[in-house]
């Protein structure tokens, strides 16, 4: 459970005197309403001048104790596209409803990437985020260069607080040598979110397409193999968003490195994880990299899944709280999702309560893979 | 006849309306405010804690006694603490304010979840009466901030 910092001076804000009968003191009632899912934090806004100048844009420690809560209440997040128009809906990892919506887009979803609660929408001719949380829509400078995607991603930087899309795609250098080139996006928070793309260096590996980045702590990773001049073994490549610079890390040493479609890359609270498994046998190991600077590898999880659901995918590590064990959240290639509990080795599945509580049929031939993502509050800055 | 061979050590606290509460120090110790007191010596042996009503401090005192019994199994302490909030809110605010002013972390934590579970799909309008907060906002201001947030108002309960 995190500490909650106690200063006895009010924060930013101006109001020495708060005048409730409650008598509680700011820095309490900031407490109270980071325990708030963002849509009663939205709603809230208009209960006083005070009040919505804590949240909106919310208090910076608003923010922090908010995240950390929510941490704990994971959420499904489910999407459907159709022409202009975009549908979210959102259940706890009972299956239950908890808030669904719609909207209007310029022009078809084409891709889509999720990080840290927040959704980027590749669209033909635009480029969206989406807060599923405040249901805030930010629409993002279309560049030119997004006719060539070779792959995009959106990533968390946690020091600065600002989320980052990340575009690659392919130029002739001025050898005439076919180079990757990545541009970025920054969305700073709040009503300055608005910037400009921006060329930062060639990566050093074509990259796969088969496999997208995933964003840990501030880092994008691949799982990538025959990197330059290090032979055929699978390598992680790795670009760090805050020093905007490619590295390589080892695998662990007992990973053999044969290219398996379900080996994969996972963020497991803030660590690295890669998973991979010997194929035709049941059994899947997941090592952390527990030290990133060092680069030391632990094997964290060991687990056997019936064979029949095979092949998988996991999708999320849900971390354990309100009274529920440690659970992962698997798809499985014959099309159900999976709950399967650590510590009890028990399987839920899903499926059918999904169904029933989504509000929308998803056997109209829709591609049923969620997003877990948490409650909430960073601003977009737009309406 | 047995005699215990080691004395249980009681402390005296003096709450704002002059009524003392002797407790075991080991309880009394779980309150961080009440522990530096005791560890500066800067109190003698009554601890005067003027931030603190009787009627608060009694509970206080059944949530510290409660807690600080380490027989008791993790779910029976989260039954107790579930029922120990089940209070009017006017309450459970002065003992947000008592737990804060005697750093009982635990105590402050299960309050303030307790405030905003009860908050959950509460108009602002019932904020305002529950909090005693003056709308500052204009009928055309809050009218903007509501259409904002449109979306947000949906599933409130009736006041």
């Amino acid at each position: 459970m995190e500490r909650m910092e106690r200063k006895p001076k009010l924060h930013q804000h101006q109001h020495s005197e708060i005048t409730n009968d409650a008598g509680l003191p700011l820095d309490l009632i900031i407490d109270i309403l980071s325990r708030l899912p963002a849509k009663f934090i939205c709603q809230f806004r208009c209960v006083s001048k005070l009040w919505r100048a804590i949240l909106s844009p919310p208090d910076p420690v608003l923010q922090n104790l908010h995240r950390n809560r929510s941490n704990s209440t994971p959420l499904l997040l489910f999407f459907y596209n159709s022409y202009h128009y975009i549908f979210f809906s959102s259940l706890d990892t009972q299956g239950q409803l908890q808030n669904w919506f719609t909207k209007q887009i310029g022009s078809p979803v084409q891709s889509r990437r999720f990080c840290q609660g927040l959704m980027c929408l590749l669209c033909s001719e635009h480029v969206y985020v989406c807060n599923p949380s405040t249901q805030e829509l930010l629409q993002v400078p279309y560049s030119s260069k997004l006719c060539d995607i070779y792959d995009f991603a959106l990533g968390f930087l946690p020091s600065t607080n600002e989320y980052k899309i990340a575009h690659w795609f392919l130029e002739r250098d001025r050898n005439l040598d076919m180079v990757m080139v990545c541009q970025l996006f920054t969305i700073k928070g709040g009503p300055n979110s608005h910037g400009t793309w921006r060329v930062v260096g060639n990566s050093p590996h074509f990259l796969s397409v088969r496999r997208h980045p995933i964003c840990v702590n501030g880092s994008f990773y691949w799982l990538v193999n025959g990197l330059r001049n290090s032979g055929n073994s699978m390598k992680i490549l790795a670009f760090d968003l805050a020093t905007e610079e490619y590295e390589t890390v080892l695998c662990p040493k007992t990973y053999s490195g044969r290219y398996d479609d379900t080996d994969q890359l996972l963020s497991i609270e803030g660590s690295l994880c890669l998973v991979y498994g010997k194929q035709g046998e049941p059994h899947i190991d997941i090592w952390m990299m527990k030290d990133r600077k060092n680069q030391i590898w632990t094997k964290e999880y060991s687990f056997d899944i019936f064979a029949t659901n095979r092949p998988l995918w996991i999708l999320q590590y849900i971390p354990s709280g309100d009274g529920r064990d440690e659970e992962m959240l698997i798809w499985s290639q014959k099309g159900c999702l999976l709950f399967y509990n650590i510590k009890t080795r028990c399987i839920r599945n899903m499926g059918n309560l999904i169904n029933k509580n989504i509000g929308i049929d998803f056997d109209m031939g829709v591609h049923l893979w969620p997003h877990l993502y948490f409650d909430s509050l960073y601003s977009l800055g737009a309406r | 006849m047995a005699t215990t061979t080691t004395e249980t050590k009681m402390l005296t606290l003096c709450t704002s309306d002059k009524q003392q509460f002797q407790i075991e120090e080991t309880i009394a110790l779980q309150a961080v405010t009440i522990r530096n007191m005791v560890e500066d010596e800067c109190a003698s042996n009554v601890i005067p804690l003027p931030n603190v009503n009787s009627k608060i401090m009694i509970q206080i005192i059944e949530y510290l006694k409660k807690h600080v019994d380490s027989s008791v199994s993790k779910e029976d302490m989260e039954k107790f603490d579930s029922a120990f909030v089940e209070k009017k809110l006017s309450e459970i605010f002065d003992i947000i304010l008592a737990a804060n002013y005697l750093n009982i972390k635990n105590l402050l934590d299960i309050c303030c979840q307790r405030v905003a579970d009860v908050m959950k799909n509460k108009s602002p309008e019932w904020v305002r009466r529950t909090f005693n907060i003056v709308n500052d906002f204009t009928a055309e201001e809050e009218a903007k901030i509501r259409k904002e947030h449109e979306w947000a108002f949906e599933g409130v309960d009736e006041d």
